[in-house]
């Protein structure tokens, strides 16, 4: 056991309040002790944060990061040169291509499950279904490792979530005090932008801000007398976590999820859909230094699934994706961010190199692309190759495991960080080896 | 309605009862330890302590006021009696040992939220009082697809053997087993042979078509004539065959299946661990940790310090027939249940049960005690499914069984001040609590001290009479009700609200 007498569980707590969105103790208590310790220990280090973009349905690598111009399964986009000379994408990426220099596409994942259901487990989680734990996503995992906000604001928020597998977006054995925040988006009406709102954040209906004040003075009075000679964890736990949440509905922090006083220009250069404006969000939040920002594309109807009249599709969601994450690797950029903020785009597999009779791409796990750009990652590069015709991978060939890891330090995280599951079993946050030529 | 402490008495005029042989061990060790027990709560406290560990709610507000208004010597006894025979408390009862049999540590929420079945089935034989052994044997041998509930208990567990051994080791016999699994145990003597023999009683159970391979679907089990366990690593080794607790193997035979051969050796009256390990649990619920941890067949639990009078309970429950219900008037009927909170659960006193220990609620004990509050609805019948409820429930839900850890988050914290269960439970104009309080004729500090009672089970303090009666003072008639709603909602956000003192 760590020695920490010297903080008593009082500061301990407190320290922990200004520290992590969730409070825990019993099984988490050491670890939130450690936490408390190495961040002291650590307050000069430069801050890291990460973005995962998740594509849901699985995304064709053949019609963007991985094209093959010139063979029957090539489809219809052009390859066109990015800013990295040798290093091309599909015609539908411009704002990435841009910036291909801080990008790094992985050519070469090969991973064993093809339903979408048993892929986003294993591609969020690194864990295939069927295992006898319930296994965190890797966004919760890291999320914990990454120092936290002030002013309120949650340590992870997840936005435009797929409701379907909550069990591969959630923290699984890590706890519910390490479920991200949740911004569902409802898409735009007419020419209007996505609206973004976060669960119970706003008052309720017939609670004017006077009457919120009103309840919140009674509310603290009762508090104050009540804990005044009481010691017990739990107790203080519980007005700690209150009281950040009041924090959050009303300070500054309220104010990044508004969306509204952000200039047309700027909202419509993100794309005014869901993950457009939801990288928007991202980026408002990573400013206010929130650690850990996940936005989904394609959501709960797995958008990217694209069976049947695929290439009109893929154009479309190219276009949102390069709006969004092209912009938002812009703006990071032009705030000095983009040195110290991981972002890392992935769905949960691939689709067939071969168009099938409906003008689409079915689900294919062998031979397959995701992309990590920005802080700690050394961009300007593919790594991997498939085959000619992309049904396989001839170099480089890489794991779930290893990507994962491969972002996991990236964002300066050690992948083989341990965390307790029930039971005292010690697992890593990644199981594979991070891939060194992509680091930077 | 006969009291258990009255029934024993009865029995033996010249013996202490059980309640009193406990209280009687319990200061004595507190005495050993210089730990002073603390003073019996007040009627409200102890009502509200009462009402939310065997009817899973805080009272309503007129039993509440009847309780303390009343000077009948025997008003506790008498509502122990009436909560233990409630329909309140078969439902309740059967949320605790559900979330028992499905641990919540390992994340497995929705396997849990999806077991109605086994909800249901539990609830039904609580509230028939069937006898506790009885219940674990028809659990484990269970193959009727109309006996849903003992199905999800198998398939929440994905049928595996091993997850199966250790759930019910732990449960129904009170040893951890678990880390045996993959090495003998570090403290306890247990052998990973003896892990895994447990773990061939389970080695053949099957679902009868693949709907069990969905996580949580729910189908008839059955008993296969083939399947084994072997140790870890050693696929091509010998199979282990079943073996109960520091038994012998046993051989297969033809007319009685592996979980019928566990299940007997479970019910076997001398069976050393399954009686302590019920009255451990139950104490465990009762005030926050066990009187031991690990249980051990010759008596030598762990730790030492409570394991004699566990085994004096123990005794007295099986001589019960194993009853559920006079196990748990047992034990609210001691001096030590009725002790005021300790400032911490780690204090001296809570570890010596002479102070009570505060746990927090479980997300079903505080959306069921909002509901209280508010005017009755149609979603207050048990039987109809509540999508509030579950929907509360999902949000709230805490990751640790442990009563004494809090696992909450700001995100949990937002549910209660903007959700929808406080605003029901405050919204004036729809009747409840808040609607009857701002009848004209009461003063400020009656509406006070009647919210103060109603949410935690005491009178309002000075200063909190003061600071909110001040602020009822001179509301009209029309803003009265906002005014109370405003105390109400103040008070189900407090942190003594969340949890049971």
């Amino acid at each position: 056991m760590h020695d920490h007498a010297w903080l008593s569980r009082r500061d301990l707590m407190r320290h922990s309040g200004l520290g992590l969105v969730g409070a825990s103790l019993s099984g988490w208590f050491p670890r939130l002790a450690n936490a408390a310790l190495a961040e002291a220990a650590s307050s000069r280090a430069p801050r890291r944060q990460a973005v995962l973009l998740w594509m849901a349905g699985g995304p064709t690598q053949t019609d963007t990061f991985d094209m093959k111009p010139g063979h029957a399964n090539g489809g219809v986009f052009d390859e066109v040169a990015t800013s990295v000379p040798g290093l091309r994408f599909s015609e539908h990426l411009p704002k990435l291509a841009e910036q291909a220099d801080q990008l790094a596409v992985i050519r070469s994942i090969s991973s064993k499950e093809g339903d979408h259901a048993r892929a986003t487990q294993l591609a969020r989680t690194g864990q295939s279904p069927g295992g006898d734990l319930e296994y965190p996503s890797i966004a919760c995992s890291l999320a914990g490792e990454l120092p936290a906000p002030g002013g309120g604001l949650p340590g992870h928020v997840s936005i435009a979530t797929p409701t379907l597998l909550p069990a591969a977006f959630g923290p699984g054995f890590l706890g519910p005090h390490r479920t991200p925040a949740s911004v569902e988006a409802t898409p735009p009406a007419g020419d209007g932008y996505a609206s973004l709102r976060v669960e119970n954040l706003d008052l309720a209906s017939g609670v004017s801000k006077e009457r919120f004040a009103r309840r919140k003075r009674l509310w603290r009075s009762l508090q104050g007398e009540f804990l005044a000679n009481r010691t017990d964890a739990s107790l203080i736990a519980h007005d700690g976590l209150h009281r950040k949440a009041i924090e959050l509905m009303e300070g500054s922090a309220r104010e990044a999820f508004d969306l509204g006083g952000e200039p047309e220009t700027i909202r419509d250069a993100y794309g005014r859909g869901r993950f457009g404006q939801g990288c928007l969000l991202a980026r408002r939040l990573l400013q206010r230094g929130v650690p850990f920002v996940e936005v989904s594309l394609g959501g709960d109807d797995l958008g990217w699934d694209t069976h049947i009249d695929g290439f009109r599709r893929v154009q479309e969601l190219s276009t949102e994706l390069d709006n969004g994450w092209g912009t938002l690797m812009q703006d990071l950029r032009t705030l000095g961010l983009l040195e110290t903020t991981t972002v890392f785009c992935i769905g949960e597999f691939g689709r067939t190199p071969s168009i099938n009779g409906a003008g689409g791409r079915d689900h294919f796990p062998d031979a397959w692309s995701c992309v990590l750009s920005g802080g700690g990652v050394a961009g300007g590069q593919a790594y991997g190759k498939t085959s000619d015709d992309g049904t396989t991978v001839v170099d480089g060939k890489v794991g779930i495991g290893d990507v994962l890891a491969t972002f996991a330090a990236a964002l300066g995280v050690d992948p083989h960080t341990e965390n307790v599951a029930g039971g005292d079993r010690p697992i890593k946050i990644a199981e594979g080896e991070p891939i060194a030529e992509l680091l930077a | 309605m006969q009291l258990a402490s009255a029934k024993l008495a009865i029995d033996d005029a010249s013996a202490p009862s059980l309640p009193d042989r406990i209280d009687a061990y319990l200061d004595r060790v507190a005495a050993e330890r210089g730990v002073e027990p603390a003073p019996a709560v007040a009627d409200g406290r102890f009502l509200r302590r009462l009402s939310l560990d065997l009817a899973g709610a805080i009272p309503r507000y007129a039993d509440m006021r009847s309780f303390v208004e009343s000077d009948d010597a025997e008003k506790r006894p008498q509502a122990i009696a009436r909560l233990l025979a409630s329909p309140r408390h078969a439902t309740h009862l059967a949320t605790v040992w559900r979330d028992l049999l499905i641990p919540a540590e390992r994340g497995d929420f929705e396997q849990r939220l999806n077991a109605v079945g086994l909800h249901n089935w539990l609830r039904d034989r609580f509230a028939r009082n069937v006898r506790y052994d009885n219940v674990v044997y028809d659990l484990l041998v269970a193959t009727d697809a109309g006996e849903l509930g003992p199905a999800s208990y198998f398939s929440a567990h994905e049928l595996k053997p091993e997850r199966l051994a250790s759930n019910s080791a732990r449960l129904m016999l009170g040893v951890s087993l678990d880390c045996a699994q993959c090495h003998d145990h570090p403290f306890a003597d247990w052998k990973q042979t003896d892990f895994w023999g447990y773990a061939a009683f389970f080695a053949r159970v099957r679902a009868e078509d693949d709907m069990m391979m969905q996580r949580g679907a729910v189908s008839r089990l059955i008993d296969a004539d083939r399947g084994e366990v072997r140790l870890p690593g050693d696929e091509s080794g010998d199979p282990i065959p079943p073996r109960p607790l520091l038994g012998e193997a046993l051989e297969d035979v033809p007319f009685e299946t592996r979980r019928e051969q566990l299940a007997l050796w479970i019910a076997e009256r001398d069976n050393p661990f399954v009686a302590r390990a019920a009255v451990n649990a139950v104490w465990t619920r009762l005030f926050g940790r066990g009187l031991v941890e690990e249980i051990n067949a010759a008596g030598a639990h762990y730790p030492a310090a409570y394991a004699p009078l566990l085994d004096e309970i123990a005794a007295e429950f099986v001589a019960s027939g194993f009853d559920l219900r006079e196990l748990h008037g047992w034990i609210v009927s001691t001096h030590a249940y009725e002790r005021a909170a300790a400032e911490s659960a780690s204090s001296r006193q809570a570890q010596a049960f002479v102070a009570m220990a505060p746990r927090r609620l479980a997300a079903e004990q505080l959306y069921d005690s909002l509901a209280r509050l508010a005017p009755v609805s149609a979603t207050d019948d048990p039987f109809q499914g509540n999508p509030a409820r579950d929907a509360f429930v999902r949000r709230m839900r805490a990751g640790d069984a442990d009563q004494l850890a809090f696992t909450g988050s700001t995100l949990q914290s937002l549910v209660m001040l903007n959700g929808d269960a406080v605003q029901n439970a405050t919204n004036a104009p729809r009747g409840g609590l808040v609607a009857a309080l701002a009848a004209p004729f009461l003063s400020d500090t009656d509406r006070v001290n009647a919210i103060t009672l109603a949410l935690l089970g005491r009178e309002a303090t000075t200063a909190e009479n003061a600071e909110m009666s001040g602020f009822l003072q001179g509301a009209t008639d029309g803003e009265r009700p906002q005014l109370i709603a405003d105390i109400v909602w103040a008070m189900a956000n407090s942190t003594e609200m969340a949890f049971n003192h």
